[in-house]
């Protein structure tokens, strides 16, 4: 176990480097692999999440899960991440994140390999579940990474390249994991089980690569920090006072405003995952679309997702003097009514494909605040992280509960027709997703409202 | 003596066995991946079947048979149909509900022509009986049928399909364009 522990735990500081010319030599030429591989890498292991997702109709056509097992299967993963990305927030911050990152990958790949051999729903319930906790060690790692390699002045701007992962990730999922499921012309037509092994594969090639390009703490490489080496170390920091930090974070729970936006977050991620876990397969179910068509269209609003999010930060500072209600109920109304033309609005590829596009930058704009702008402007600066944590955590169980109870209402509509043909009985599946719709759509007004009642609330200092 | 080339022959048959299963399995599966392909220069032998169900519980279908189906010679064709004809008449319904109490069905309505047999059902159910499952026993019943094309709408959506004897699943795509 202790080596384990000590294989994962951050190196010893080495000593200090003397040559100047090679300190700026390995520092070049770390950071520019560093912020390469941290956005590949994490982008390439958000296959490993969202796999479920593209598999998901042709699970449910070949009977192996029924919405209500498929639900329950990838609420799992949201729970788990949810959990993950707490616990693991903490763990990240005492580790050799190469170590950290690489074996959360893998780890992540081995169960997707699992999840292919699973026709077990609480198997796979369990599976998936641990691969939302592996999950979870990804940002962690890479937000350490960032810190370490990259001063506070060039922070954002790294931040902004890495936060490209999300997309590069959902690109390849959506696009890459449903051309190979696609029946031809689009797509391979490959078995569901594809949608799990190239995923692994991909995840695994990740692992390998952090592996030999990501690197410890600059100082146990034997380099000065960060701060020091780009001429920003203004004071020594403070020794942290682990007493007087608690009672910071304890007072966050103390905010009333905090729980209000944690509730509104968790409403958003509702609509959020609930477009991202069952749009395809509404898509494909309701709307016709073939598997390649319908994750074509949900790529369209992840796509626009990295505009909404870069918007709303730059309109709320630069036309609403950083007051971010205003913003938010413009972009609660540029997500709710593309929502309902989407749903409700005509029958048109043109008109959903834009509906998909306002909707997935209305979003992103969206929770840029209530998943994290908002509560850090209004929580004490120096716990920030305790006040993310909190709203993460109400967000992800938040998707967690829409995405079974979607399923759960999806099953209770279910029409089977079975053709009996000799030895075979090949089955179509009839469902009505006007109940779930209500719930989705219920939950961005609701989130809409709770985000309004903050209408006079300030930033803190 | 022991035989010793007896274990290697039924080996070799065993795999020899195995290899045309998978064959078989194979050539099956090529031919419900392409079906598309042909679909159409076919889609005239093919049974046609109609199925509207709402959310008041009202089942409509029109099962469409081909007199084609049944051989080249028009008199054996029309004795077959009028057989299957009686067979529907007496209650052999094409199709069976799963519900949570019994439903109403009307007597179905048949008609017989030089083109083939038309066959029209009604069942209600009620908006608060679920109808959970239906089952279609067409390809059991007629024997001489390859295929059906059916397409069946709910209050939510309508989906249009192939049922062929050769493949484990239903078949989607119907046309070569790339529709939906």
């Amino acid at each position: 176990m202790n080596s384990i522990l000590k294989f994962f735990t951050t190196g010893k500081d080495q000593v200090r480097m003397t040559d100047e010319s090679e300190i700026n030599r390995l520092f070049l030429y770390h950071r520019r692999n560093i912020i390469v591989v941290i956005t590949l890498c994490y982008g390439l292991g958000y296959v490993c999440r969202l796999a479920l997702n593209v598999v998901k109709k042709p699970l449910m056509d070949a009977g192996v899960f029924t919405p209500e097992e498929m639900g329950l299967i990838g609420s799992m993963l949201l729970y788990g991440y949810a959990l993950g990305k707490f616990s693991n927030g903490f763990l990240a911050d005492y580790s050799n994140v190469k170590r950290f990152f690489a074996a959360g990958l893998i780890m992540s790949a081995l169960l997707n390999f699992g999840m292919s051999l699973s026709y077990v729903v609480w198997l796979s319930a369990l599976l998936w579940a641990l691969n939302g906790w592996f999950q979870g060690f990804g940002a962690p790692s890479c937000v350490v990474a960032l810190s370490s390699w990259f001063s506070n002045s060039e922070r954002g701007r790294y931040y902004g390249i890495w936060s490209t992962a999300h997309s590069i990730g959902e690109g390849l999922t959506y696009l890459g994991i449903a051309f190979l499921i696609a029946m031809p012309p689009k797509g391979l037509g490959l078995p569901w089980q594809f949608g799990f092994w190239v995923p692994a594969t991909i995840c695994i090639i990740g692992a390998l690569i952090l592996y030999r390009y990501l690197q410890d703490r600059p100082q146990t490489l034997g380099l000065p920090s960060i701060a020091e080496w780009k001429g920003e170390l203004t004071h020594v920091p403070a020794p942290h006072n682990a007493a007087s930090i608690w009672k910071d974070q304890m007072k966050v729970l103390a905010i009333p405003t905090m729980w209000v936006i944690a509730l509104a977050s968790s409403s958003m991620y509702v609509t959020r995952y609930a477009i991202n876990s069952w749009g395809n397969v509404y898509l494909q179910e309701i709307r016709g679309f073939d598997l390649f068509d319908a994750n074509l269209f949900i790529f369209l609003n992840t796509a626009a997702g990295i505009l909404g999010c870069v918007a709303f930060g730059y309109i709320s500072d630069k036309l609403f003097d950083a007051r971010r209600p205003p913003v938010n109920l413009i972009f609660g109304l540029m997500e709710l009514v593309p929502l309902i033309v989407i749903f409700y609005g005509p029958n048109n590829s043109f008109v959903l494909a834009v509906a998909l596009i306002v909707y997935g930058f209305g979003l992103s704009g969206i929770l840029a605040s209530l998943g994290g702008l908002f509560a850090i402007d209004i929580a004490p600066k120096k716990v920030a992280g305790a006040a993310m944590g909190f709203i993460g955590i109400f967000s992800y169980f938040g998707a967690g509960l829409q995405d079974y109870f979607s399923g759960k209402l999806i099953y209770d509509s279910e029409i089977r027709v079975v053709f009996s043909v000799g030895e075979y009985s090949p089955t179509v599946f009839f469902y009505d997703y006007s109940a779930p719709i209500m719930l989705w759509v219920g939950a961005s007004v609701v989130s809409m409202i709770l985000a309004a009642s903050l209408w006079k609330v300030k930033a803190s200092d | 003596m022991i035989n010793r080339s007896r274990p290697i022959r039924f080996c070799s048959l065993v795999l020899l066995l195995l290899f045309l299963g998978a064959c078989n399995k194979e050539e099956r599966r090529d031919y419900c991946k392409n079906h598309y392909l042909f679909h159409a220069d076919h889609a005239d032998t093919l049974a046609r079947l109609e199925v509207t169900i709402n959310n008041e519980g009202l089942l409509q279908s029109s099962l469409a048979i081909p007199s084609t189906i049944f051989g080249p010679d028009p008199g054996l064709a029309e004795d077959r149909m009028h057989e299957l004809a009686l067979l529907l008449q007496q209650n052999q319904s094409v199709y069976s509900l799963q519900t949570e109490r019994d439903c109403e069905v009307e007597t179905p309505e048949i008609r017989q022509d030089s083109d083939g047999l038309l066959v029209k059902y009604e069942s209600r159910c009620g908006s608060d009986n679920r109808l959970r499952q239906v089952d279609i026993h067409l390809l059991d019943l007629v024997p001489e049928l390859e295929e059906v094309e059916a397409r069946i709408t709910t209050d939510a959506t309508s989906k249009q399909f192939a049922i062929s004897r050769q493949c484990e699943s239903a078949i989607f795509r119907l046309e070569r364009s790339s529709d939906n």
